[in-house]
């Protein structure tokens, strides 16, 4: 028998050390907790803000573009009084498209326009990504941890049972802190092997040792939480290299899209539908134009979010605002 | 009982039975704290077990989504590169045919969303663990 494990349970010292194990747990678990939502929330902000940029290039690269080419193609039909520009290998621009892509122009000069241009540049870029990770803190956040662990943070128990434990004793129902030491040590002179055991001590020893397993599983249910918002950041990477990505394609297409109608810009006021070089050229603009349309309608995320919930519990819906417009 | 033990106990006016079940008391409640102690570490080994698997579980899936997505990456760069050069050599060229091919297979590739061939992790985790699986990525 382990006299000194005894007498520490029994005078309650077990007890306290629990209850400052447990709340020293609690309280780091918290703070760590805290720094990943931060995390994660600061992380959302930022790939908000990627995606807004990517938006807002998305509807320049198109004003650059587009814009120009409708600007080109008015001209040269108000010369020729014609809605038909079929033209041969492949590169129909008929009225309907043209109205399409007018369509695309005209909304994305209103995404740049507008007073709520983040908003309208960020809708514009995704046809995708929205409020993102809308309610994921509070979804991942929601331990289910079922533990009353306020019940640790009260000092006021841990006082109550030192009271009772100078208060007196079983022995004598209780009584002012003398009496209650003199019978401890009238037990403790008479009984054999130094056993002093005051029942409030093992009272609190037993709670205490309860409320030290509370604290480890909610610490346990905050590490996995603090895991999944560690993994939605590493989505949160993934989706802001997709940004990046369609970032540089169109940069690329629009670059070479404007070297193109440079190229092509002379021969619009005079333009002939038969000569070699003008048809050629407009060819190329337009093969561009049909790319860069097709490329503006082109969503961040596919139509159903792609990612499992299951996976990362993270739901991403995608408002196609700029497809469902067009 | 000693002689000076019940000296001591007769000048203290304490009955000695009540003492005797003081103590039968107290090692019960002892034997009932012991016995609690053993089942809240019991618990608490069992909490730390679930917490360890469940944590080795999501590293797992996070390595395995990074492991993807940086294949998929790179293979996309590298494709959009090929294209690209593919259009410069067809504006060189002034070919058309070749020009649209190049365009066509920037925008097919665009289109597709590097997220979606990427299946449910939970079930590849179950496959990766399979013995009989055997996944090239």
């Amino acid at each position: 028998m382990d006299i000194g494990k005894i007498l520490k349970d029994a005078s309650g010292v077990s007890a306290y050390q629990n209850r400052k194990e447990a709340k020293a747990i609690k309280n780091n678990a918290e703070c760590k907790y805290q720094q990943a939502c931060d995390q994660l929330e600061n992380r959302r902000k930022d790939l908000n803000d990627c995606i807004q940029r990517f938006g807002t290039q998305r509807c320049e690269a198109l004003k650059s573009t587009v814009g120009v080419f409708l600007g080109y193609l008015k001209e040269i039909e108000q010369k020729y009084k014609s809605k038909e520009y079929e033209i041969d290998l492949g590169c129909d621009i008929t009225h309907e498209y043209v109205q399409e892509l007018t369509s695309i122009e005209m909304n994305a000069s209103a995404a740049l326009k507008t007073a709520t241009a983040t908003a309208a540049a960020a809708a514009v870029a995704l046809g995708g990504v929205p409020a993102l990770v809308t309610s994921s803190v509070t979804a991942l956040a929601t331990a289910s941890t079922g533990t009353a662990i306020s019940a640790l943070s009260g000092a006021a128990q841990m006082n109550a049972v030192l009271a009772w434990l100078g208060g007196g004793s079983l022995a004598t129902g209780g009584g002012g802190i003398a009496l209650g030491t003199a019978v401890l040590s009238g037990i403790t002179y008479s009984v054999t092997g130094g056993v002093a055991l005051v029942t409030a001590g093992l009272i609190a020893s037993k709670y205490f040792e309860k409320k030290l397993t509370e604290a480890k599983e909610y610490e346990a249910e905050i590490d996995k939480a603090c895991a999944q918002m560690d993994l939605a950041v590493t989505l949160m990477d993934k989706i802001e290299q997709r940004a990046d990505e369609l970032s540089d394609v169109t940069k690329r297409l629009a670059q070479r899209c404007e070297e193109t109608l440079t190229i092509f810009e002379p021969f619009v006021s005079d333009f002939e539908p038969k000569h070699p070089i003008h048809i050629k050229t407009f060819q190329q603009a337009a093969l561009f134009i049909k790319a860069m349309g097709e490329l503006a309608k082109t969503p961040l995320l596919d139509n159903d979010g792609n990612l499992t919930e299951s996976s990362v519990n993270i739901i991403l819906k995608t408002n196609k605002i700029m497809n469902d417009n067009l | 009982m000693k002689k000076e033990d019940m000296e001591v106990t007769g000048k203290l006016n304490i009955n000695p039975m009540d003492v005797l079940n003081l103590f039968n008391d107290l090692a019960k409640q002892y034997m009932d704290l012991e016995r609690t102690r053993e089942i809240e570490r019991t618990k608490r080994a069992e909490i730390e077990k679930d917490r360890q698997e469940t944590l080795a579980k999501i590293q797992a899936q996070k390595e395995l989504f990074l492991l993807y997505m940086d294949k998929s990456f790179d293979e996309r760069a590298n494709n959009f590169n090929k294209f690209f050069e593919v259009i410069d050599s067809a504006m060189q060229d002034g070919n058309m045919e070749k020009l649209a091919l190049g365009l066509n297979s920037v925008m097919q590739l665009a289109k597709e969303s590097p997220f979606k061939p990427l299946m449910d992790l939970n079930t590849l985790s179950q496959q990766l663990a399979s013995k009989d699986a055997v996944l090239d990525i």
